[in-house]
């Protein structure tokens, strides 16, 4: 599988997936310009190598800030996670959130609703 | 009592575009105080500024954040394509006569279509605005050009006295 490793930018968040310690993590602000053109390759990567991360992997998400075209982008990635799920894998989806932080809680709720699969909604911070 | 926090006239760039938002953020925190609602009232702005960047005609935008009383107005003008503007504007429109609940749905359609626009636009800007801070946009076209419009778009919103919270120490 190869390696999924994409530093934080001025505008976009770092992705990494880490076997070793069994988490693919995003986090930080994404409000890129052309967030079809950022994620494009990382929903790619994940509908390439999905199927190979082992049972256990926890998918993780801190992003304090995004704009609306992250948001399809994010929506698109979780699509494959949640595919994956239904195929039989089992991973945890945590959506880290700051507190009292209405936008990013409802966020998650939303996308929890939407794809139909349980989002932990979570307090707190992750780094990468 | 009117405060014009941020009057912002000159070029659009992607750099100039983040460093506004880091701004408010600070200007929000400062003048409106700590509040569970800052992230959808900077949002407002960020979607504004995405759509004036990339539908923009020309790199100039005027973009405008003011409290009016116990409201916020966020105002942004571009210059744009008539494709583009007529497009802003049926967007604005449709989104005038829409219930909540019909916001909510025409989001997660468009959520769930297929892919992006291309200029990289998900489509989902105005229909996030109005979800997060209600259908109070406005927007006015002028044609410039037979091809060419300016667009003049308000965001009103109500500064819920609720938002607010106290911090202990």
């Amino acid at each position: 599988m190869p390696d999924l490793n994409i530093p934080a930018g001025r505008n976009t968040p770092a992705i990494k997936y880490d076997p070793t310690q069994a988490w693919f993590r995003v986090v930080g602000s994404s409000i890129p310009e052309n967030a079809s053109g950022f994620y494009t390759p990382v929903v790619d990567w994940l509908r390439a190598n999905i199927h190979a991360i082992p049972d256990g992997c926890s998918f993780e998400f801190s992003l304090p800030y995004f704009n609306s075209s992250s948001l399809k982008a994010l929506y698109l990635m979780l699509v494959e996670i949640k595919q994956a799920i239904d195929g039989g894998k089992r991973f945890q989806l945590t959506w880290y959130v700051e507190e009292d932080d209405d936008f990013m809680t409802e966020a998650g709720e939303t996308y929890s609703e939407m794809i139909g699969m349980n989002i932990n909604v979570a307090p707190g911070h992750i780094e990468v | 009592m009117k405060k014009n926090l941020l009057l912002y006239e000159g070029a659009l760039s992607g750099e100039v575009r983040v460093q506004l938002i880091d701004l408010l953020k600070c200007i929000a925190i400062s003048n409106l105080g700590q509040r569970n609602d800052l992230k959808k009232l900077v949002g407002v702005a960020l979607e504004l500024l995405d759509n004036a960047h990339r539908y923009n005609a020309s790199s100039d935008v005027a973009f405008q954040w003011n409290i009016i009383g116990h409201e916020l107005v966020v105002t942004i003008t571009n210059t744009a394509s008539r494709q583009d503007a007529d497009r802003l504007a049926s967007a604005v429109h449709s989104v005038q006569g829409m219930s909540a609940e019909e916001i909510t749905a025409a989001y997660k359609q468009q959520m769930t279509s297929e892919g992006f626009g291309e200029k990289g636009g998900a489509g989902l800007g105005i229909l996030q605005i109005a979800r997060k801070v209600g259908n109070r946009l406005a927007v006015e076209i002028t044609t410039l050009q037979p091809d060419q419009c300016v667009c003049n778009t308000v965001v009103t919103t109500h500064l819920d006295q609720e938002q607010k919270r106290v911090h202990h120490a």
